[in-house]
């Protein structure tokens, strides 16, 4: 039941989790902007139209995409979802999961490549720095939970319990660590910006820029998808494991939808960082595991 | 730092036009040009057409080598008054011809929709790739206000798309100069199907005032249909946003 | 005594074409050198095709002194394919006429640095296509690479062709390839009656409508010793600072939105267009199209419009003004606009960068105050000095100096538009004056502050009154080297805001 509810949201959540984004920068703009289910709209769209190929392009550009989509919903699978239930679990997932957003990335990066261009070139180097940057920080805050949780599994691992300040100092510097990485793998200003016109300045967008029809819908989904994942993570380590079950089906979109609406109210007022400024933006990241990890052998006199 | 922004934000509301399909513009807009049947336009406002527009035997103004420039209807005992009347758009080139005694109603109702498959696709998410083929800056700032807060054309799910792969028409401005050509049809090229052509401005339409100068490359329209035809100089955003939204089957905005 | 190499104009002067001094290209060497010291600046230098001789160039060169508000003109003779000594090696200034006379007239200009092509304009000598093979800069290294972009861009925007070679993230150089626009407007202009142009003039750069109709129109009356009404200057006047206003305010929206700052972009929108709104209300074109014509201008103020004005006015003054200091005084707009794309004093003054860049970066030209005509000879424009939070002027010649000189200039058009509706009512010689046909064999210039920086139209009439030669210079024409020695160090991706923060016309320049 709370598996196939966790497929659901998976389906609808990561698009009106954009939509929500849209909406919140349109109201603060006092403008109209899109409705509401416009990424559906141009999903539904984009799956119905062609698609222009480069005739430099080889196998690695035809199967990035729906690879790039595949491993990414297969780590939402094993994301905590409603009431931190996982519809593929074991010992060890944790792994895997990090591991299948980074075969995802990496196919997205060598695509851009394949394409020869010089700017999708570009994205993809930015996109590997940023990366570089930011998995560390996941693998030492995960680390850490794993280590004090004694699980490797997500659904057990945000049973955040014991040693006075830990479960809050865990779950003040997770969340802002996973929010700030939600700005990041979701490409929002104030890191990227996701309507710029201005192929120099692109990050994530110009890696898409020669993909079209299905393949561009696959990777559109993808990147909303990743967006909802650390929705997920968040929601699992600030919601309390003990509610009912009927609450957490709800709780959960409310968190994804709430973590919308705040990344629409960030990306409304902050200007967007110079590129040579968003790594060093990045080692917050960093800073905020190892306080996690320096909180851990403090409060709990240790990791083991 | 943020209170002075707050404040700045809170004057000034909201600045969409609530509803661009019936919003109007300034009285003062030269748009639909009314030319009555008695009278004829004299040899000197013929000559004076910067388009060359205007023809007698029939009295007509083709919209779509008229720059809306108004001299026809400043010009002693003109036939010719310009309205304000700015839903300009259609799909076919012969309907821009706008000959005496034509309403403003009989004209519009020329406009055409696209097709049915057309419409059932691109009906709620339509995105557009801009080409400027040697436009005057005059179009592609009108056709950036489309998305502005203003006129916000996002609202019914058209967008300006940064790569032709993204994009399901394209709209060309400018009389496509020599040195565009091939630019203009390799952006077509790859810009998957199905999909559409648009011309924004008197100058796409048929080159305009420029329509007699050797450095233009115009063979790019006789091999490719246009699939909508926008007047002006430049086209009023709402123009722009009705044409499309008319070709949409979506005029009431819905 | 004024020297016999050259003769001493005013603005929108137009004197019998055999008057021009001919003298030796040494000369004209000599009297270039006094750009280096600044007591000259040079706005033009371009060919005449003598009439009788085919092939036969004239090349007339005009100067000006800012500190006196008068122009220097005189020329020199010269053979198509010829070769001359290039000026450009002292005076780079002169860089790009010189190649536009080798492009157009297959004139050598002999030790040049670096002879292109301009445009690639359909009548070129001899005639070249775009793109046929040109060798760009080329640099090697271990984190070298080569970006290129264009001639169709993301974004809505005219075409043309940037390569940049960079180091990683930072520009070590970038070559800037126009000529994608190329339409053959100076030829439509020697088409046909001169008197008729207006919607060409305008359409010229479609943005600057205004500016480019009055130096037209302006050109047109010196060749026909017209003289219009004072209102009808007064009308232009304010054509043409609501026109500045309206595009200052798109810049800095658009400078916002570069950088990802939506308030700053939607609120400058908004304000710009209320802007090009009352410009509907003056004239049915939200561009001033329409508004001037040779002779005076098209469209009246009556009471009703004046009130309407003046409203809007005082409105967008004091909103944006609120608007600017507090975008001014924001740390992450700061962060990108200080020390982005900087072009000091000296290399702007070398390059002969004009209007809101060149001062930006210090300068002090500006048609306005140093060469006027019509209702700026008849009250004068004062230009007030703001100073950001520093209590400084902001002549930092970085993009934030350039938005932080348009928020200045928004602001003094807006006072200036205000003075000159005062001054309506004490003009009633109506709106318009029959135009006298060009009188032939004549020179003309035309000088014009448009919101870019100096425009200028030039035309040779014949001796049927036709016109043979006719030459425009858009402001963009010069700062378009000046930008790109401004990303040079910075990082590829602030390219767009430099870009920006010049908005420098790519069909101004492509003709």
């Amino acid at each position: 039941m709370a598996r196939t509810l966790n497929i659901l949201l998976l389906l609808f959540l990561p698009f009106l989790m954009l939509g929500i984004i849209n909406r919140v920068k349109a109201l603060a703009g006092g403008r109209k902007g899109f409705p509401l289910l416009q990424p559906f709209f141009d999903t539904l769209k984009l799956l119905r139209k062609g698609a222009v190929v480069s005739t430099v392009t080889s196998w690695v550009f035809a199967v990035a995409p729906a690879l790039a989509l595949a491993a990414t919903f297969t780590a939402l699978l094993i994301a905590p979802g409603v009431g931190r239930t996982q519809v593929i679990a074991f010992d060890g997932d944790i792994v895997l999961c990090l591991y299948l957003l980074g075969l995802a990335k990496f196919f997205q990066l060598i695509s851009a490549l394949d394409t020869g261009s010089a700017f999708e070139g570009m994205g993809a180097s930015r996109e590997a720095l940023f990366s570089v940057i930011v998995e560390p920080s996941l693998f030492i805050f995960a680390g850490t939970l794993a280590l004090v949780s004694g699980h490797m599994s997500f659904g057990e691992l945000f049973s955040l319990s014991g040693g006075s300040a830990w479960p809050t100092v865990a779950a003040s510097a997770g969340a802002i660590m996973l929010f700030l990485i939600l700005l990041t793998e979701g490409c929002r200003i104030p890191i990227d910006d996701p309507n710029t016109h201005l192929e120099l300045t692109m990050i994530h967008e110009v890696m898409i820029l020669d993909n079209s029809g299905p393949d561009l819908a696959f990777l559109q989904y993808a990147a909303a998808l990743k967006m909802y994942l650390f929705a997920t993570l968040i929601a699992a380590l600030i919601l309390p494991a003990d509610i009912p079950a009927i609450h957490a089906a709800f709780a959960l979109p409310v968190v994804a939808l709430l973590c919308a609406v705040l990344a629409g109210l960030v990306e409304s007022l902050l200007a967007r960082f110079r590129i040579s400024h968003v790594p060093q933006f990045l080692f917050l990241t960093v800073a905020l595991s190892l306080i996690t990890l320096a909180a851990a052998i403090y409060f709990r006199g240790g990791v083991a | 730092m943020v209170f002075r922004l707050l404040r700045a934000r809170w004057r000034h509301g909201s600045q969409a036009v609530p509803d661009p399909t019936t919003a109007m513009p300034d009285p003062m807009f030269r748009g639909f040009p009314d030319i009555a049947k008695e009278g004829a336009p004299s040899a000197e406002m013929i000559a004076a057409c910067p388009g060359a527009a205007l023809t007698v035997n029939p009295v007509a103004i083709d919209l779509g080598k008229c720059h809306l420039c108004g001299s026809c209807a400043r010009a002693a005992n003109s036939p010719i008054r310009l309205t304000n009347r700015h839903h300009l758009g259609q799909t076919r080139r012969d309907a821009l011809i706008v000959t005496a005694g034509t309403s403003f109603e009989e004209y519009h109702a020329r406009a055409e929709k696209g097709r049915d498959e057309i419409r059932r696709l691109f009906g709620r998410s339509l995105k557009l790739r801009s080409v400027s083929a040697a436009g005057c800056n005059a179009c592609e700032m009108e056709l950036n206000a489309t998305t502005n807060a203003n006129f916000d054309m996002l609202r019914y799910g058209i967008d300006i798309v940064a790569s032709p792969r993204h994009a399901d028409a394209v709209i060309v401005t400018g009389p496509v100069s020599a040195n565009m050509a091939d630019a203009l049809e390799d952006t077509w090229n790859a810009t998957p199907a199905p999909k559409l052509l648009v011309l924004m401005g008197a100058c796409a339409i048929s080159g305009g005032l420029f329509a007699a100068s050797p450095a233009l490359d115009r063979r790019f329209f006789k091999d490719h249909a246009p699939d909508i035809y926008i007047p002006g100089c430049p086209p009023h955003p709402l123009t722009v946003v009705n044409a499309i939204l008319h070709y949409l089957g979506r005029e009431n905005g819905r | 005594m004024p020297p016999m190499d050259r003769l001493l104009l005013k603005n929108r002067a137009a004197i019998p074409f055999d008057d021009l001094p001919k003298i030796s290209y040494q000369a004209l060497g000599d009297i270039a050198v006094g750009c280096l010291c600044a007591a000259l600046r040079p706005v033009a230098l371009f060919g005449v095709p003598e009439e009788r001789h085919a092939e036969s160039v004239r090349i007339v060169a005009l100067f000006a002194d800012d500190a006196q508000g008068t122009l220097a003109v005189t020329s020199v003779s010269a053979q198509r394919g010829a070769t001359v000594p290039s000026l450009t090696p002292s005076i780079p200034a002169f860089h790009l006429f010189e190649r536009q006379l080798w492009e157009e007239f297959g004139i050598v200009p002999e030790g040049h640095p670096w002879l292109k092509p301009v445009r690639y304009p359909h009548d070129g000598h001899p005639p070249r296509r775009i793109e046929e093979g040109y060798r760009y800069f080329a640099m090697k290294g271990e984190e070298s690479h080569e970006v290129a972009v264009g001639p169709v861009h993301a974004g809505v925007i005219e075409p043309g062709h940037f390569r940049f070679l960079c180091d990683g993230e930072r520009v070590n150089h970038l070559e800037i390839q126009l000529g994608y626009q190329h339409r053959g407007v100076e030829r439509l202009f020697r088409e046909g009656p001169l008197a008729a142009k207006s919607t060409l003039a305008e359409s010229v750069s479609g943005d600057a409508a205004v500016a480019h109709a009055t130096a037209y129109a302006g050109l047109v009356e010196a060749l026909g010793d017209t003289v219009i009404p004072r209102r009808a200057s007064v009308i232009r006047a304010i054509g043409l600072e609501l026109e500045r206003a309206g595009i200052h305010l798109g810049d800095l929206s658009a400078l916002c939105n570069d950088i990802g700052y939506l308030p700053g972009t939607q609120l400058f929108a908004v304000m710009r267009t209320d802007i090009i709104n009352t410009s509907l209300v003056l004239c049915g074109s939200r561009f001033g199209r329409g508004l001037l014509t040779p002779g005076g201008v098209n469209y009246d103020i009556d009471e009703k419009k004046k009130e309407r004005i003046i409203a809007t006015v005082r409105r967008i003054r004091d909103n944006a003004g609120l608007l600017a200091a507090s975008i001014f005084d924001n740390q992450s707009v700061l962060a990108r606009f200080e020390k982005t794309g900087s072009v000091d004093t000296a290399t702007a003054r070398a390059v002969g960068l004009v209007g809101p860049a060149g001062r930006a970066s210090g300068l002090t030209c500006d048609i306005r105050l140093t060469h006027p005509t019509d209702a700026y000879a008849d009250h004068p424009f004062m230009k007030t000095i703001l100073q950001n939070g520093e209590g400084k002027a902001a002549v930092s010649g970085d993009v934030y100096a350039r938005a932080f000189v348009r928020h200045q200039e928004i602001q003094d058009s807006l006072r200036y538009i205000l003075e000159l509706l005062e001054r309506l009512d004490a003009a009633r010689d109506g709106i318009i004056a029959p135009v006298a046909p060009p009188r032939p064999d004549m020179i003309a210039f035309s000088l014009t502050e448009g919101w870019r920086g100096e425009t200028l139209h030039a035309a040779v009439t014949g001796g049927d009154g036709g016109t043979r030669r006719y030459y425009i210079k858009d402001a963009s024409f010069h700062n378009w080297f000046g930008l790109a020695l401004a990303v040079r160090d910075n990082g590829v991706s602030d390219f767009p805001l430099c870009n920006k923060s010049f908005n420098l016309s790519y069909c101004g320049f492509d003709l």
